[in-house]
């Protein structure tokens, strides 16, 4: 389980609630080789390594044999048969979610760094609908879990999808007293996938960021991952 | 870093400077090559449509991640500028 270990300062309790709510599932956190100089670039591929590293762990854990991801065109991560999953990276750490593909369609994680103010109220606009603006406004913790949440809506639903989509084709629900939280199509984006789908979400909060995870489990092949647990909102 | 309304202009230069910014680069950067390459990720690629938006050039977050260059964010950006 989420036993502390260095390297994950501020992500342990987000680590460990997604692990919970995905028990079938496994999943790894990477700190990325620290760059001594250079821009975004250099720590970019340092935290691209990261990922690729903690994918090798989680398939590892999962299936007893590490595999090193390849990488799509689009530069999403091509996982072996059998496999389904995402990686996120965010300012020297990275995250891996595997998953067996017979009990799962997509997976999707994302983890952000806390926004500050400015950068939430500048991006407010953008990454959030009007509808979910007018229910969270430009708070930095929700402006990054609704951020975050579609950043991995999208990793889990595109390729299944085959297509792209953008922030506006689904808006975080507000929560409901029981209910865990979910997102909901805003627009058709394929047949099954229809404006009004909701779909649930996993949104977690700690020290250090926000971490997001969506969870489709395989229609017909559910026995061997089951459903996501219901969580609970993101502590605050 | 604080966006508010900007007075320049939106062209080459200011997207070249913009980007530059955005990836903490000290270029140069290969117009023709991803942005992905040089660190973009898609916080940047939101603060960018974001900072387009307040001047007046409505481009999604999908319009530019779909195709991550200079050359093609800055055709972009002058189609949606009515050019």
């Amino acid at each position: 389980m989420a036993e502390p270990r260095p390297g994950l300062a501020g992500w342990e309790g987000p680590l460990a609630r997604l692990r919970a709510a995905l028990p079938a599932c496994r999943v790894e956190m990477q700190r990325a080789a620290p760059c001594a100089a250079g821009g975004a670039r250099h720590r970019r591929h340092a935290e691209y390594r990261a990922g690729r590293l903690a994918a090798a762990a989680a398939a590892g854990a999962l299936c007893g044999t590490p595999c090193l991801a390849g990488r799509s065109a689009g530069g999403a991560p091509r996982w072996p048969a059998g496999l389904c999953g995402a990686i996120s990276h965010c300012e020297g750490q990275a995250i891996a979610l595997l998953g067996h593909a017979m009990a799962w369609s997509g997976l999707g994680v994302d983890i952000e760094q806390a926004l500050p103010p400015t950068v939430a109220r500048e991006i407010a606009p953008v990454a959030l609908t009007a509808a979910e603006r007018g229910e969270f406004g430009t708070d930095p913790l929700w402006v990054g879990l609704v951020f975050s949440v579609k950043e991995s809506l999208f990793k889990a639903l595109s390729p299944l999808v085959g297509r792209r989509f953008d922030f506006d084709a689904a808006e975080l629900l507000p929560e409901a007293a029981g209910s865990p939280p979910s997102l909901r199509l805003t627009r058709d984006l394929a047949p099954g996938w229809s404006a009004g789908r909701r779909i649930g979400a996993m949104l977690f909060s700690g020290p250090a960021g926000v971490l997001t995870a969506v969870a489709l489990p395989r229609e017909g092949g559910g026995r061997a991952g089951g459903q996501p647990r219901s969580v609970a909102p993101p502590s605050m | 870093m604080t966006l508010t309304a900007h007075p320049e202009t939106v062209d080459r230069e200011w997207l070249e400077a913009r980007v530059v910014a955005l990836l903490e680069d000290e270029g140069p950067i290969d117009p023709a090559e991803s942005l992905i390459y040089y660190g973009l990720d898609s916080l940047r690629v939101m603060k960018l449509a974001a900072e387009l938006k307040t001047h007046g050039i409505t481009v999604s977050f999908e319009d530019l991640a779909s195709e991550p260059t200079l050359d093609a964010w800055d055709a972009l950006i002058a189609a949606r500028r009515g050019g």
